[in-house]
């Protein structure tokens, strides 16, 4: 099988300083893949980059054997849950349906059949009964599980997300876990930054280390090295619990 | 026989009656199209258009040398979409605050206006001040023939306005409301970001071309941001809030109006003062009830805590 997303030769500007240089990496198809490295190291500017929401310096990006915008209705995005203004007057349900509104397309509204699979999504990561709660109401590992739920609501095959786990509670972090691993036995593909590098380890079979560059790419078991941990994190990857514990794999 | 002279004078004589349905036309309009500037936390972008349309009024009188509203509307449309344009250009490319470029762009802009302004009122009748302050009394002298009865020709445009605003809101519902909450996540599922915020903000601009000239453009900026902002105090649901900001700008206007005549003083400035006491009551109100909420909750497991 194809790989689900490529970065070829991807460089990416703010401004006239480059924060993404020349990615070259191949994610296979109903792999986890984590995106790993330190603040600043473009993690999220990667995943914006793939569904083209940053204008790229230099290269291309496939997207599941084609360009993004042939293949927007089969990919998942779930953004930073900091991104967001959690004021804004919603229920979670609604929240959820907007993961609809692609397929819905231009003058059409979510129906009675929406709303259904809306519950379900949420019952799946586990909220059906907040579905009529306004979202400030939620707590923060609710609030993720609701922008996962959203993701799910547009039945992807590729789902891109953004430090799914950060300040997030064990439960949720269960929560999200079993429901990639559902995604994935379908043969979704999922792609994810990723902070906790012990985490990365247990949980995901591809790897993909990036500080502005990459440095590595690849199975976990292969790529997943103290010596590019080293290089990606600078000296401080020895107080990298999934390094330290473990220097030698790999080699 | 009765003499005519005797009977009581009505209370509200039908002139009154169309000032006050002109200005509860003017608030619901702006009203709400600015709960969407309040929602998307750009209040202050509503501002800096309703003032940076003078340039556009003002050029359109230079041009065509006439008070009439279509080249009036053309022009500040067009400003009021290059406003929003070049504040966030300057945000982007001029290393400065989204905050300093809009308040640069706007200011700049209103300065033009008022030059212009001055240049413009030596060939027309137009005089700066009815721009801030409006003319709202003096709406029911200006009528035009419709469905074989006078109505005033202010009355008629912003009924018009109102109309148009509340059908592409409800065309494009999902899009608007996608956008002001999660934008990457709309723009990753194919909506045009960037032409839902412009849309907007030449609905902004729009609606307050048309306002201002019956209710200034100073009282048209509380009208675009008060009746959201108290509605947003009462609800935590955007369908209520667009009604509920509908509701308090019609009582604002009605209220206001009536105060005014009472007073005998400026209409416009009555119903923006009466605005901004129903926002600060609500503000009031608000907190009073979240606190007596919380302390009769003390003891007792919360409702609203959240679950795991």
């Amino acid at each position: 099988m194809q790989e689900a997303l490529a970065f070829h030769g991807v460089s990416v500007a703010y401004r006239d300083e480059l924060v993404l240089e020349r990615i070259d990496a191949r994610i296979p198809a109903a792999s986890m893949c984590a995106i790993a490295g330190p603040n600043g190291a473009g993690k999220s500017t990667l995943i914006k980059a793939a569904l083209g929401l940053v204008p790229l310096a230099a290269g291309s990006v496939t997207v599941l054997g084609g360009t993004m915008a042939q293949r927007r209705g089969d990919v998942g995005y779930v953004p930073q849950r900091e991104s967001v203004d959690w004021e804004f007057p919603i229920s979670a349900l609604a929240v959820v349906l907007m993961g609809s509104y692609g397929r819905l397309g231009l003058f059409r509204q979510p129906g009675r059949t929406d709303r259904a699979q809306a519950m379900d999504c949420l019952e799946q990561v586990g909220l059906a009964a907040l579905a009529e709660r306004q979202i400030s109401q939620l707590s923060g590992g609710q609030q993720q599980r609701v922008f996962l739920a959203r993701a799910l609501m547009q039945r992807a095959r590729l789902y891109l997300m953004d430090e799914p786990f950060a300040g997030v509670d064990a439960v949720t972090e269960e929560a999200i876990m079993n429901v990639l691993g559902a995604l994935r036995q379908r043969g979704c593909t999922i792609v994810a930054v990723h902070h906790d590098l012990a985490a990365v380890r247990e949980s995901f079979d591809h790897v993909l280390l990036l500080n502005k560059r990459l440095v590595a790419a690849g199975p976990v078991a292969a790529a997943f090295t103290f010596d590019a941990l080293q290089q990606t994190y600078g000296g401080r990857a020895a107080m990298m619990p999934g390094a330290a514990s473990d220097p030698a794999s790999g080699h | 026989m009765i003499d005519p002279s005797l009977a009581p004078e009505p209370w509200l004589t039908v002139d009154d009656l169309w000032t006050m349905a002109t200005a509860v036309l003017a608030s619901v309009a702006c009203g709400l199209v600015g709960c969407w500037l309040v929602l998307r936390r750009l209040s202050l972008l509503g501002d800096a258009i309703s003032h940076a349309v003078l340039p556009g009024i003002a050029g359109a009188f230079l041009l065509t040398g006439t008070r009439d509203v279509l080249p009036m509307l053309a022009g500040a449309t067009v400003i009021g979409v290059a406003t929003a344009f070049i504040s966030s250009a300057l945000g982007r490319w001029g290393r400065v605050d989204r905050d300093a470029a809009m308040g640069v762009t706007f200011t700049s802009l209103f300065a033009l206006g008022v030059v212009m302004m001055s240049l413009a009122a030596r060939q027309v009748d137009l005089d700066p001040g009815c721009v801030l302050y409006g003319l709202l009394e003096f709406v029911p002298f200006d009528t035009v023939e419709l469905l074989g009865m006078p109505v005033p020709r202010a009355a008629a445009w912003l009924g018009a306005v109102l109309v148009i605003d509340v059908v592409l809101m409800l065309a494009f519902f999902k899009e608007l409301r996608a956008t002001s909450f999660d934008s990457a996540h709309a723009a990753s599922l194919g909506i045009r970001v960037g032409v839902v915020h412009l849309g907007l903000m030449a609905a902004v601009a729009a609606n307050t071309v048309v306002a201002f000239e019956s209710v200034g453009s100073i009282l048209v900026v509380a009208m675009l941001v008060a009746p959201g902002a108290t509605a947003r105090l009462w609800t935590d649901r955007l369908v209520p809030m667009l009604w509920l900001a509908s509701g308090i700008a019609s009582a604002t206007a009605i209220v206001g109006y009536l105060a005014a005549l009472e007073l005998n003083t400026s209409a416009a400035g009555m119903i923006a003062t009466i605005s901004m006491v129903g926002y600060v009551g609500s503000v009031g109100a608000v907190v009073t009830i979240g606190a007596t909420r919380r302390s009769s909750r003390v003891g007792r497991p919360s409702l609203s805590e959240p679950l795991p």
